[in-house]
């Protein structure tokens, strides 16, 4: 399930511009951005780091949606795989705005969740 | 980062989000079905 930190009218913009072919649900209040521990944006941990495209991207419009200047330009995202109890099995929290594990990876934690 | 934040093996928080039309919907109403990959993503909001 993805997760974004927009309105409900800007998250239904967001997936038709993107054309996902998933659902994508929003968390305006930050609920659970802030239950699960995610991050904010460090400049000294940015500019350290190679990953540090992320601004740019936001700012640029490259991921098709441009981020305006209203919405949290700080905000780092994060995956989490639950199992059916709701137990965690798999964490991984971005420390800088473009880091992303490799997709094996969490596909990895995926398949270990399933029977 | 501080040692107090959710680490593998603890249970997930229950929050409550919302879909595109505004409904409210309760996380464990997904992880309860199957195992739920949770995706937080970054570019508007």
């Amino acid at each position: 399930m993805v997760v974004g930190l927009g309105t409900p009218a800007k998250t239904a913009e967001f997936r038709a511009e993107m054309q996902a072919p998933f659902p994508i649900l929003c968390d305006p209040k930050k609920n659970g951005y802030k239950a699960y521990g995610l991050e904010k944006l460090s400049v000294l941990r940015e500019i350290g780091s190679r990953e540090n495209r992320g601004l740019g991207q936001s700012r640029s419009g490259e991921y098709g949606v441009k981020a305006s200047l209203d919405q949290d330009m700080a905000q780092l995202g994060g995956s989490f795989v639950l199992d059916t109890e709701g137990t965690i099995l798999y964490v991984h929290r971005a420390a800088v705005t473009s880091e992303n594990k490799p997709t094996a990876e969490v596909l990895a934690a995926v398949a270990s969740s399933l029977p | 980062m501080s040692d107090d934040k959710l680490t593998v093996g603890e249970q997930a928080p229950d929050v409550t989000l919302k879909d595109e039309t505004g409904a409210e919907v309760q996380l464990s109403d997904y992880w309860r079905k199957q195992p739920l990959l949770l995706v937080y993503i970054r570019h508007f909001g």
